[in-house]
């Protein structure tokens, strides 16, 4: 048998054990998770506690980054790989896009249970309707449809149309879903939520240094996501010369 | 003026079949009706706050009767292999998605128009009173509802979870139409003229207008095989 | 529940869905190893 595809001569075959993944892989993984300790440390310890609402407020420096991740750069980043597969029909973009859908319902779930675990403390229920928090709902859904199609399709061109086309039409819902939330509440406020909060530098600091923390954190989960996605697919094409043979 | 004359060709290819068929719009009907009637044994009837519930329950109706019809839209294609026949016309993908979108709105709407009647009849409604503004915010929402619905609807077909996947797709697009249609309606029914609902009737024209045009674009990619 | 009982509980879940995530991405990962153990080994077979 011939060895022809230059992709089965990069096939780790030596003997000795290779770690298989690059250093700088590794060390933007350990500095993240350094950095998520210390975010935490910053969260509980270090940051002052809120005058109104106490010691629960702390949760928020984590639940506003998720929040944030989730709404903002996870899911336009499906969205834009949206797009750009239909434009370019990379197959890159597709692995790139399902990478963002799935760490954007992590992030998503951390604010859906971190929101009502605020709340409930603060003014007495669990679910307040808040805008936001219901938006995050509509877009907990969209996330979790998109990736059902993802897995009711086998792997290829077709599948990645079908997602792009459920990312575009999902991220252009939600401004419309936040808007007619938001009138839906002014009109009818039978529960009160106020942002009330008194924000010292310290406080703002903190808020500011999760954000980036959540941020290194998402870029990190894409990168080794987006890698096994591009080695699976390697591995499925290889497989398949194989046995064409 | 060739397209237009294409795309009622391919929506009167769906509401001949169904007209002879007749078990679609039969059972969205049922369905409706049907909804609405569990709705009424869940709820007390004759509470005071009933104004407040009603249109609720009518638009839950109007949904799950319309997904029904959505269902529909496309399975009769891929049983036949239709779909490849159609695709094989020369016919510009986005006219058959005006075709099968208009086909569908027109079931949704008529749909709608039944299903109003029992539930008019069941919550002592002024038809006459109330049955143009009501009329205008159903076809708005019918609008809204067949444009992303029959765009999801090709997503999903022949899908062994087709149904429920569509219906996991459609509900949360389908949140603004829900709200928009539920207020407007629950203030045309108390007894205020459309334009006190002006916002939400402006809210679903903007998204009809938005999710029609986006499907529209996108339906190519979604049928090409 | 105390204040700081929804704090911790936050808190946790956190953990859990983020541990969860990590864990079926290193579960990925080892299949992903397995499977090209497994063509490796179907190719010097076949070689």
């Amino acid at each position: 048998m011939s060895v022809g595809s230059s992709e089965m001569q990069t096939l780790p075959s030596n003997p000795e054990p290779d770690r298989g993944r690059p250093l700088w892989l590794d060390i933007l993984g350990i500095t993240t998770v350094i950095l998520v300790l210390v975010d935490l440390f910053g969260a509980l310890l270090w940051v002052p506690r809120e005058v109104q609402m106490g010691d629960v407020q702390r949760i928020f420096y984590f639940h506003m980054p998720s929040a944030w991740l989730a709404l903002g750069p996870a899911f336009t980043v499906v969205f834009i790989c949206g797009i750009l597969y239909l434009w370019k029909k990379e197959l890159l973009y597709d692995r790139i896009a399902v990478a963002s859908a799935e760490i954007g319902v992590v992030f998503t779930t951390i604010t859906l249970v971190t929101g009502p675990l605020w709340a409930k403390p603060i003014w007495g229920a669990y679910w307040t309707w808040d805008p936001r928090l219901t938006t995050t709902l509509v877009l907990w859904f969209i996330y979790v449809a998109y990736l059902m199609v993802r897995s009711s399709f086998p792997e290829g061109h077709r599948r990645a149309r079908l997602l792009a086309v459920v990312g575009i039409v999902g991220w252009v819902d939600v401004p419309i879903v936040f808007m007619s939330i938001r009138w839906w509440r002014t009109i009818h406020p039978t529960l009160v939520s106020a942002q009330g909060m008194d924000m010292d530098p310290s406080m703002q600091a903190m808020l500011v240094f999760s954000l980036g923390v959540f941020t290194m954190l998402y870029v990190y989960l894409m990168v080794v996501r987006v890698g096994q996605e591009t080695v699976a697919s390697r591995l499925g094409r290889i497989s398949q010369q194989i046995h064409i043979r | 003026m060739g397209f237009l004359t294409r795309i009622w060709a391919i929506a009167w290819k769906d509401i001949l079949a169904e007209l002879r068929a007749r078990e679609m719009v039969l059972s969205m009907f049922l369905f409706g009706f049907l909804v609405i009637l569990i709705f009424n044994f869940g709820i007390e009837p004759g509470l005071r706050e009933m104004n407040l519930v009603r249109p609720g329950v009518f638009w839950s109706a109007f949904i799950f009767a319309g997904m029904l019809g959505l269902n529909r839209s496309f399975a009769g294609e891929k049983e036949n292999d239709c779909l490849q026949g159609l695709l094989l016309c020369p016919v510009d993908r986005a006219e058959i998605y005006v075709g099968k979108f208009l086909a569908n709105c027109v079931f949704t709407i008529v749909m709608g128009f039944f299903v109003f009647i029992f539930f008019a009849a069941l919550y002592n409604v002024d038809v006459l009173a109330v049955g143009f503004p009501l009329a205008v915010i159903v076809v708005l929402a019918a609008v809204g509802f067949s444009s992303v619905g029959t765009l999801f609807a090709a997503v999903s077909v022949g899908l062994k979870a087709r149904d429920v996947l569509l219906a996991i797709l459609l509900f949360p697009v389908m949140v603004p139409v829900i709200l928009a249609a539920a207020k407007s309606s629950g203030v045309v029914l108390d007894g205020s003229g459309l334009g006190s609902a002006g916002l939400w009737l402006g809210l679903l024209l903007v998204y009809d207008v938005v999710f029609f045009s986006i499907s529209v674009v996108t339906f190519e990619y979604v049928v090409e095989e | 529940m105390g204040d700081i009982g929804f704090l911790a509980l936050g808190y946790g879940f956190i953990w859990l869905i983020l541990g969860s995530y990590l864990f079926t991405l290193a579960r990925r990962q080892s299949a992903l190893r397995r499977e090209a153990d497994r063509l490796e080994e179907e190719l010097s077979r076949k070689a």
